[in-house]
Formats: C-alpha cells, structure tokens, sequence
C-alpha cells in the first residue's frame, strides 16, 4: 500500500512540473493565441541557471528561487518583446507555432552550449533528509513545489480577478478588439501574460531540480508533457491546465508500476487524448475557444 | 464658446458609391444632437468616420481640440470620447458589471506591481471602481443582470450595458448608436429619462436612432441624412414640419 | 590507485564551446591540407547535439591516433590525413557529411552513436568503403562493410554478473530507462542473469528519460530485496536513480553502463554516488597492473601520456575507441597497399592486435573483435576511475 501511494506521490511530483509548463502555456495562449512550446525549454533553462548560480555564487538555493522569478519574467517579457510580439504581427498562428518551436530549439542548444551534454542538480531549499510519514518517504522538496503550483494558481487568480490588470487581461483574452475600445493597451496585457509565464517557468525550473537531475534533453520532453497537459485541460483554461498536469503525472505514475514506463506514459497521453474525443475542447474548455 | 465636436467637409464613399457626402455637422456642449435618416443613410458610416473605425476620404473632426482623423478607434477614450454600438461590442467571458467597470479602466493608476502584490491603492481603486459599476448599472435598471454574463443578455439590454459603460468613462461626449433598438416602449421612456439626467449631468450627446418619439423627446437639435447628404439641421420641432424630411424619412409615418 | 585517476575536469560553464570552435578550426584546416598523394580516413563525429559528449573525444583520439602514426612514418611512406566532420548527432547529417567524403576517403570512421551509424551503413555498402563504426550499438553484418567499436552490451552484462558472483552477490535488481540503450541494457543483463547457474532476477522497473523522480520504481524493486542493483542509464536519468536510492533508502552496489564512464559525469553525481558505483570497462580504464603484457602495456601508456600532455586531463570513453578505429583502418589500409576496396578482406585478417581499448580478433563474422575478455569491472569515485577487478 505504502508503495503504491509512493507511486502517487511521484507522479504527483512530475505532475506538479507538467502543470506548471501547462499553466504558463496556458496563460499565454489564452491572452495572445500564441501557443509558446518553448516554456518547457524555459523550465529547464530557470533550472540550470539557479544551479550555476547556487554553486558559482554560493548562494543558498532558496534564495536562487526569487532572483530567477524576478530574471525570468522580465527575460519573457522581452523575449515576446523582441521576438514574438513583432512575429506574431506578420505570422499565422500555425508559422507562430514553428516559431515557438524554434524558440524551443534554440533554448535547448543555449544549455548544451552553456552547461554541456551533462545532468545537474543542486540541494534542496530545506534540508536533504526526506520526511517520514505512514512508511512514505516525501522529501522536503516536495512540499516546496506543490507550494509552487499552488502560489501560482492562487496568484494568478487573485490577480485575474481582484485586480483591474486582472479584468483588463481577461478583457484581452475574451475579445481583444473590444478590450482595445475600452482604452485597454492589449499589447502590453500580452507582455503582462509572457511575464507571468516567465515566473512560472522560474518556479517550476528552480524548484523542481533539487529533486531530480535535469540537462538539456529534457526540454522537449516537458514541452510535450506541458503541452498535452494544457490541451487536454482545455487551452486557455487555467484550472485546466492544472487539472490535465496533475492528471498526467498521476497516471505516468500509477501505470508506471505495472508496465513499463514508455508504454505507461503512452498509455496515460491516450487516456487524456481519448478525452479529446469526448469533449474537443477540453476538461475545462469552452467549445468557443475551440472553434475560434 | 466653440462647439465640443466640429464636422467639416466629411466624406466617404464606398466602390464608387458616396457613403457619406460632404457633411458638416456641429456639437455644441452639454446637448444632444440626434442623427436621423432611413436605411442606408449613411448613419452609422459618419459615427464610424468621427470615431476612426473607417477613415474619411476627406474632411476634418475636430473633438475638444483635438484631431480626430487618423486616429485609433482606441484611442479616444483617454480623449473623453466613449461610443455604443448597433450591435453591442462587450467582451463575452465577463459579467455586466466587469464590462461596466471596463469602462473606467483608463482611470485606474495602479500598476502591475502593485496589482501583483495587491496594495491598499489597488485594492481601494478596483473598491471604488466597483461602486461606481454598480451605480451605473442601478442607474440603467439593469442591477437584476449585474452578474449575468453580458453576452447572455437580450440585444436591447447589452445595449443598455454598452450605455453604462460608456458612462463608466466618464466621456466629455457620448455617441450612441441605436440605443432604443429592441426595447420596448415602457423600456424606450426610461432610456429618455435616462439619457436626459446624463445631459443634466454635463455630457454631451450624439444619438443615431430610428425612435422618432425618443429623438423627438430628448434632444435639442435633429440632423436628417438621406444618400449620405445632410438634408436637414434644426430643432426637432421645425425638423418634423420639414417638407423633404417628411418626403425622405417620415413620409409614411406622418 | 589506478593511472587513470589523474585530474578531473573542472565543470566549465562554456568550455563546451571553446572546445567546439577549436574542433570546427581544425576540421578546417584538415580539409585544407586533404590534397595530393595521401591515404585519408573520414572521421564523422558528433560534435555538437546530444552525442557531443562522446564526438569531442573520438576526434581528439583519432587525431592523436593520427599523429603518431604519421610520427612513424605514414602508412607505407605516406602521411595519413583525417578529414573530419561533424554529424550534430543527427542520421541525415551523417549521411550528408558520409556523402560529401565518398570519393575523397580510403575508409570512414565514426559516427559516434548507432542511428548515424546505421544510417550510413547502405552508403559504405555500396560505396565499398570501410566503415569503423564508433558506436557499440551497432550490430555488423557478417562480411559486410561496417564494424562496430568496443565490446557488445551482453559481454560487459555477462563479466558484470560473473564479477558479482564472485562476490557472494546473488539477487540482482535492474532499473532502466527507455530508450534504445536502455532497453539493450536490460536485455543483456536479464540473458547475462539467466546464463549464470544460482543468479536470480530481483526486482525490475523502467523509467522514462524525462522522469523528475524514479522513488517508487526503486520501493518497487527494493521491496524484492536486491543484493545489488543495475541501472542501465545515462545522464540525467543515471542521477535521478542514484538520487532517489538515497531517498528510499536503498544501499546496495550499483552498476551502471560504460555510456557513463566519463569524468565530467561522475563530477556532476559526485554527492549522490553510491558506494560503489561500478562500471564495466573496457582496458583503457584498467590499472596497468592488471594489462596482460609489457607491449600493452607501453601501448596504454603511450597514449593515455599522449592525450593528457596534449589535453591536460585524462581520457575517457570517445578517444580510445576512436584511436583504436584509426590504427585498426590505418594497418588495414597498410596491408592492402593503400586500396580501399581491399581494405575490408585485410580487416577481417587483423587477429591478436593491440589496442588501448582491447586486442583486437577480427574474422569474417565477427566485426567488432572484442569480448568478455576485454571487459573489467573499475569503480568510480569523487577522483576517477578504479581498477576493481574481473580479469580472468
């Protein structure tokens, strides 16, 4: 039994990444129709950079977790600045996904050039002993990322709707023809929604490689996981996002003990897919948003 | 004392048909100024040539000092210039009242920051911005939808949204388009009351309407288009015994 | 201590690149010189993409393999020159690159991993060029034109399971990941278990290459109470065990895949290593105690000297295989007096040879060479690598 909630727990674990990606994908696309695969890339990047700077600078690897907020949101905004925003003008929606495609690439080749074709990992933001309960053993760590998750969700939906940036954001999501008519500045609410991603991104990144090893390859990994996550939540939807991330890994993690872990992670994509055919637009989506 | 909004010389035509044809029209501040015509009258394309969604062949708008040819249509909020639409243009996924406070978006200070981090400013001003949404939506007895999704809403009523929250902008000048389309003569009678306390309260109007009982009852200056020409510019009074009015627009209705 | 624990790598940030820009400026320069009467061998390696790690390795080896070789007079009096090129770890690119050499190259050595390999395999057919293929993935056909470097999975598996056997080590757990090597991996050491009278399987799981946590699948296998355990990974999933048996609380010996045996990776697992952390190797990593003879034993010395004054640390997986495929291309070339299309019979006649990884056996069936008998078991430690033992 004991082993059986350990399996998920780590599915749960990875689920908590795949939710994570799902969600900044997901905030992006329901702002700018921009479907940005280059947030698993993102992910992997925040983790090495906290890892650098933890073991170059010597800072504790808490303490890399606000920097890398803080550096990876403003790093997206100018990112869809400089490169999607001006894309997005000129490109259809399909040519954009190749760009973020791209994007995906070009973050995987920065950390082979930057951090080599090697695994790295840094310690955990408190204490390395995991803690026992009920015969299950849950590092620390694990509290740390589904703190992670739950800031995110928890923020994201004061902000969407405590707040006037939140209503104007969700303004520009739903119609941003007539967000703009009401004075709303769409393009910067776009940049608002690349920054949040960028915060997650940061988040997932430097809170989840104190548990794991992570190097370069694993960008397009997440960036699937991220994506069918996102898609099977219903794009655009937040909750779903959340809902299909955590539902991934659960699965990967309960067919995981009794096949083998390519077949369960096939598996688990075709039940979340199969959900597809139900309903077209998702756990938690609006057949609005698919037909648009 | 000049007028708020000055139309000189606009003009538009659409494949080689005139649109709108050399009209002149003048605003004068805190009335308001009724645009009447029948079908295809070119209505609707002169709100559009003043409010930038289609630009003018020729001609000059000028609002409170500003030039308003060759501007954004998003734009004119930050000038003091809200419009409604025929067929209302609210965002979907929101409540009435978050369409109405959209409306008094611009005022709003605070930035992301403090947004994020949910300081007292923010908190005050989204308070605040709330209260007045819902006075508006009181004022425009539409407080039963308040948290219906606006798009749910019969047509008549997310006009009446529109209304509201074009008011939430606390416009210099309004422009309504149609606003009495669909409601029905009890409703009609309170959108008069109604846009005629916005007068009291200094704003400005320019309404397209097909209502002549409304137009006649609220405003104090009718413009009569036919063919996209401006064939009538008076008080409603002499408007009605206006002989090619009545030929043009109200020829059966007399 | 063996001769092979010298310096480790420090963890450079962006030596990667510097190291890449260094091999494209000699690649260059190597083309250059590619005229007049000269033998060439084509080196394709990966040095850039995921097979990097292993690419940057082979085209240092091959290139010291190379200067030595022209250092004692050439192959038959002419100098030997290596035209290199880069397959970014990708099948088409190998076979793009393979192309632009036909013609120009008396054989073909690399690529570095089994998909370039593979792919180029019908080119080398039906151009009847050589091909010493780096990879040990690849399976050769008999006669055919390809070889395959170091030893098969299964023989280092097999001397593995001996090597625990004589240990008292019975109960063997066997964590993989999902992909082609892994799933070889767990092959040969299922068949390697099997073969051994008194071995027993206990416990198995697989975990996929992008899995943040590999904790259940180690209770799963814990709970068959395994006297050691093998993970057939590399990289980020070789960590992520070693992590998590810490974790669960699972201490017992571990052996990994040769796929490992570099410096910059046990750097980067050094806190998480378990005790011990054994590896199957070939020669090349062996204490030179254990070498079977004097001429290997200057053969060893020889190069693992060379490459560490050239480089300023010691060897890992890639060069030796490539400095073997270069001498072994190179006295095939020398037997059949400079004619690639001879090349592949007196390949297949080379028998007793010596290289670093392993001496060589050569027939027509058997186109790798190596065996068992070429396999120890080393240890690796936060200093390098150890000579354990297993030598027969």
């Amino acid at each position: 039994m004991s082993d059986y909630l350990q399996s998920i727990l780590g599915g749960l674990a990875d689920g908590c990444v795949y939710a994570l990606i799902a969600l900044g994908m997901s905030v992006i696309y329901s702002i700018s129709r921009i479907i940005s695969l280059a947030q698993g890339g993102f992910v992997v990047l925040a983790a090495l950079c906290a890892v650098s700077l933890q073991s170059g600078l010597g800072i504790s690897p808490l303490a890399t977790l606000p920097i890398m907020v803080v550096i990876f949101s403003v790093g997206m905004i100018g990112v869809a600045q400089i490169v999607i925003q001006p894309a997005a003008k000129r490109a259809t929606p399909e040519r954009l996904l190749l760009v973020t495609v791209g994007m995906l690439q070009a973050v995987g080749g920065l950390l082979l050039i930057g951090w080599g074709n090697l695994p790295y990992t840094m310690p955990a933001f408190t204490g390395d002993a995991p803690v026992k309960v009920a015969g299950l053993s849950l590092p620390t760590q694990y509290f740390w990322l589904a703190g992670a998750l739950a800031v995110s969700v928890l923020g994201l939906w004061l902000l969407l709707t405590k707040t006037d940036i939140g209503l104007a954001m969700r303004a520009t999501a739903s119609n941003p023809g007539a967000a703009a008519l009401q004075g709303i500045r769409v393009d910067r609410m776009r940049l608002i929604a690349f920054g949040l991603a960028g915060a997650m991104a940061a988040l997932a990144g430097t809170t989840i490689v104190p548990i794991t090893f992570l190097q370069f390859t694993t960008v397009t990994p997440y960036a699937v996981a991220g994506f069918i996550a996102a898609v099977v939540g219903g794009l655009g939807s937040n909750m779903g996002a959340v809902t299909g991330g955590l539902l991934l890994g659960l699965l990967q993690g309960v067919f995981g003990r009794y096949w083998n872990a390519d077949l369960a992670q096939l598996t688990a994509i075709a039940l979340l897919v199969a959900v597809l055919v139900i309903r077209p637009q998702g756990i938690f989506g609006t057949p609005e948003r698919v037909r648009r | 004392m000049s007028p708020l909004l000055t139309v000189r010389g606009l003009s538009r035509s659409f494949g080689g048909v005139a649109a709108v044809q050399s009209v002149d029209l003048e605003v004068e501040q805190g009335t308001i100024r009724a645009v009447i015509g029948p079908n295809g009258a070119g209505k609707t394309t002169l709100l559009d040539l003043v409010t930038g969604f289609t630009k003018p062949d020729m001609g000059t708008v000028d609002f409170d000092g500003h030039q308003l040819v060759g501007r954004s249509p998003r734009d004119l909020p930050s000038l003091g210039l809200m419009r409604t639409f025929q067929s209302a243009r609210l965002v979907p996924s929101l409540t009435v009242r978050e369409n109405v406070m959209l409306g008094a978006y611009r005022f709003t200070r605070a930035r992301f920051l403090s947004d994020a981090l949910r300081l007292p400013r923010t908190r005050r001003e989204e308070r605040e911005l709330r209260s007045r949404a819902d006075e508006l939506i009181g004022f425009l007895d539409l407080t039963r939808f308040a948290d219906s999704r606006a798009t749910d809403l019969p047509a008549g009523a997310q006009r009446l949204v529109e209304v509201a929250r074009g008011l939430a902008g606390a416009p210099k000048l309004l422009l309504l388009d149609e606003p009495a389309a669909g409601l029905d003569d009890s409703e009609t009678r309170e959108l008069a009351d109604v846009l005629h306390a916005v007068r009291e309260g200094g704003v400005t109007m320019v309404l397209i309407e097909h209502n002549m009982s409304l137009v006649l009852a609220i405003s104090d200056q009718v413009t009569v288009m036919d063919a996209g020409k401006v064939i009538a510019d008076d008080v409603p009074s002499t408007v009605r015994e206006d002989a090619a009015v009545r030929k043009a627009y109200l020829g059966v209705a007399s | 201590m063996s001769a092979m624990t010298a310096t480790r790598p420090r963890a450079r940030l962006f030596g990667p690149l510097g190291v890449a820009a260094a091999l494209a400026l000699s690649g260059c320069s190597a083309v250059a010189a590619a005229e007049g009467e000269a033998i060439r061998i084509g080196l394709i390696a990966s040095q850039t993409g995921p097979g990097s790690q292993l690419g940057i390795g082979e085209v240092r080896g091959a290139e010291l393999a190379v200067e030595q070789i022209n250092a004692d007079g050439g192959v038959n009096g002419q100098r030997l020159e290596l035209i290199t090129a880069d397959d970014q770890s990708n099948p088409s690119q190998a076979v793009l690159q393979a192309r632009k050499m036909l013609g120009r190259v008396d054989a073909f050595v690399g690529p570095s991993t089994s998909g370039p390999c593979k792919a180029i395999g019908p080119l080398a057919e039906s151009a009847q060029v050589v091909n010493y293929c780096l990879s040990p993935g690849l399976k050769p056909e008999p006669g055919g034109w390809q070889w395959s470097a170091s030893v098969a999975t299964h023989d280092l598996t097999s001397r593995l399971v001996d090597y625990w056997k004589s240990q008292g080590i019975t109960r063997i757990g066997l964590l993989t990941q999902t992909d082609s090597s892994g799933a070889e991996g767990a092959e040969s050491t299922k068949a390697a278990i099997d073969a051994v009278d008194g071995m027993e399987l206990a416990g198995e799981a697989t975990f996929s290459p992008d899995a943040v946590s590999v904790t259940a699948q180690l209770q799963q296998i814990a709970r068959h109470e395994p006297q050691a355990l093998v993970v057939w990974a590399t990289g980020a999933g070789a960590g992520v065990a070693f992590k998590g048996m810490g974790q669960v609380g699972l201490d017992v010996p571990v052996a990994t895949t040769d796929g490992n045996l570099t410096y910059a990776f046990v750097d980067r697992v050094q806190n998480f290593l378990p005790d011990p952390l054994l590896i199957p190797a070939t020669r090349d990593f062996w204490d030179p105690a254990e070498y079977p003879n004097d001429e290997v034993r200057e053969i060893e010395a020889n190069y693992h000297d060379a490459y560490v004054a050239a480089h300023g640390e010691q060897p890992d997986f890639g060069p030796g295989v490539a400095y073997d495929g270069v001498h072994l291309v190179a006295e095939a070339l020398e037997r059949a007096e400079g004619d690639a299309a001879q090349a592949r019979a007196e390949l297949e006649k080379i028998t007793d040879f010596d290289g670093v990884v392993g001496t060589y056996n050569f027939s027509r069936e058997d186109h790798r060479g190596l065996a068992e008998k070429d396999v120890a078991i080393v240890q690796a430690t936060k200093d390098g690598f150890e000579f354990i033992g297993g030598v027969e």
